[in-house]
């Protein structure tokens, strides 16, 4: 069974990770308008992203299913 | 110029008009109202007259080796075409040329079908998420219904092109909805193949394991021409599932046989008012077919999550090198250059997850499948959206008991590979088009384009011509 508390985390910090590094704040300048509206979308991005990922963390994957690569359906 | 693929071929093996006529016409309609939908991307006008003139020698000699033959036709501008340019709908790759062409292009030209141009899409086939219709280098799709509606996307040039008698068909893509939503949109027939049925080679890579090619067309039996045609194996496409499309020589199977999965949910809560007495109409067209009708939801799993998770991992993979370049500010969406970047950041634990539902989700439909041969759904609940609205803010639901019925259909069948044709059906809000899709196990096309083609017998949405 997967720990879906460890990849959340993991998903959190790799959230913030790329705040942090976004344009705006490696500028010791004030961001621009243009700045702020990526930094904005991005961590929009990623926290709709990261809701997705929390309610995938919730359901239960039988220990032997197999992913679902290349398939024929 | 809003005949069919089959009245058209009429006319060319009776030489009514030649291939070069009809080339000639449909690219000066591609040349004129092109712009005015934004639908068109490169026109191809040497290499069509060249492509007309050989198939009309060959209907000079008493040969007709395709259905297809001497017909004008667009595709997608995501498909490779030698020495042209295939800009993915997508500033930075404006320029972009491939030296070789896409297996379906070649497909094509085997048919004789005649590539009178590449049509508008999506930026990259909105593969990081897009919030508005202008996400394209050619502008918004704009509706040849209305044009202050959205053409529907990915496959926006597709769609407004066929509607608006451009070209008499064309190939889009999907992904997630990419062909089924402009087809319901503009009010055209749109067939999503079966995962694998038409090979990708040289097509613009978005999901690996979710992307499909397919026809787009006036009617359910040019989809079914179309199909014949650019199915197969091909070993250069590693999803390739080494099947052919047969229709005209297949057993179709009886219609009062068929078994037909339905929700009410879908039909009275999900639609919008507006499209409900369409949507009513249609499913009495099929109660008249002796269609076998039986309530039917598909089990409530996390479709959209997993189908978002899965296409941003892959689409993010697939453009790395833009993402980390210096070229992705020049994408048109901001939202889409945002669902990019964050697409690097999914674990592959995550990614895995998703793969591994995916994988239960294919299960649990292969046994809602024994229980029926296909099911109806409206393609989109509402008619086109404004161009000014927003495409990420859903029209929130008030849905009995939290029942869903089908509405998560389209992800559904998406990520499990199965078949979807959507067909006209009526008008609803703004007079624009509605589409009602059908869905099928997989490998199955035929079922549903027989079913296609009697309801076009019965009804004449198909043939409606928008104001030009």
């Amino acid at each position: 069974m997967a720990k879906p508390t460890i990849s959340r985390r993991t998903f959190a910090a790799t959230l913030s990770a790329a705040a942090a590094g976004s344009a705006a704040a490696q500028q010791t300048a004030p961001p621009t308008e243009r700045e702020r509206t990526t930094d904005s979308e991005l961590a929009s991005a990623l926290m709709r992203l990261g809701r997705r990922v929390n309610t995938l963390a919730r359901f239960e994957v039988p220990f032997d299913t197999e992913p679902a690569f290349m398939f024929h359906p | 110029m809003f005949e069919s693929i089959t009245d058209l071929a009429s006319g060319l093996a009776k030489k009514e008009f030649s291939s070069r006529e009809l080339t000639l016409a449909y690219l000066d309609r591609l040349r004129r109202f092109g712009p005015r939908y934004n639908a068109l991307a490169h026109l191809f006008e040497e290499p069509a007259l060249r492509q007309a003139d050989q198939a009309d020698t060959l209907f000079r000699a008493g040969r007709i080796e395709s259905p297809l033959q001497g017909i004008p036709c667009g595709v997608k501008d995501l498909l490779a075409t030698k020495g042209t340019p295939t800009s993915w709908g997508a500033e930075p790759y404006r320029h972009q040329q491939f030296d070789y062409d896409a297996t379906l292009i070649r497909k094509l030209a085997a048919a004789r079908a005649v590539l009178v141009g590449k049509l508008a899409m999506v930026e990259l086939a909105g593969a990081g998420g897009y919030r508005y219709a202008t996400a394209s280098m050619h502008g918004p799709g704009l509706n040849p219904w209305n044009t202050d509606h959205w053409s529907g996307g990915s496959s926006s040039g597709p769609g407004s092109g066929v509607a608006a008698g451009l070209v008499p068909f064309a190939i889009g893509s999907e992904t997630w909805g990419s062909i089924t939503t402009p087809a319901s949109y503009c009010g055209i027939t749109g067939l999503r193949p079966t995962y694998g049925l038409v090979s990708r080679h040289g097509a613009m890579p978005l999901s690996w394991t979710m992307d499909k090619l397919g026809p787009m067309c006036r009617s359910a039996v040019d989809c079914a021409l179309v199909l014949e045609a650019i199915a197969g194996n091909d070993p250069q496409d590693p999803s390739s599932s080494g099947r052919d499309f047969h229709y005209r020589s297949q057993t179709k199977p009886a219609l009062d046989t068929l078994r037909v999965g339905f929700s009410d949910i879908d039909f009275r809560h999900w639609a919008h008012a507006a499209s409900r007495p369409g949507f009513q109409d249609a499913l009495d067209v099929f109660r008249e077919m002796k269609l076998k009708f039986k309530p039917i939801s598909l089990p409530q799993l996390p479709y959209g999550d997993v189908a978002e998770v899965i296409i941003s991992a892959e689409g993010s993979s697939a453009f790395e090198a833009l993402i980390r370049g210096d070229r992705l500010e020049t994408l048109a969406d901001e939202r889409q250059k945002a669902g990019l970047r964050a697409g690097l950041a999914i674990p592959a634990s995550e990614y895995l997850r998703a793969m591994r539902i995916r994988r239960i989700i294919q299960e649990k439909l292969r046994r809602l499948f024994t229980q029926v041969d296909l099911i109806v759904s409206p393609t989109t609940p509402e008619t086109a959206s404004r161009l000014d609205e927003p495409l990420d803010v859903g029209r929130p639901l008030e849905l009995p008991d939290g029942e869903r019925g089908n509405i998560d259909l389209s992800a559904a069948s998406n990520l499990a590979g199965l078949p979807a044709l959507s067909l006209p059906c009526g008008f609803g809000a703004n007079r624009l088009p509605l589409g009602i899709q059908l869905v099928g196990r997989p490998h199955e096309e035929h079922t549903l384009l027989r079913i296609g083609e009697e309801f076009q017998k019965r009804t004449d949405w198909h043939r409606r011509k928008p104001p030009i």
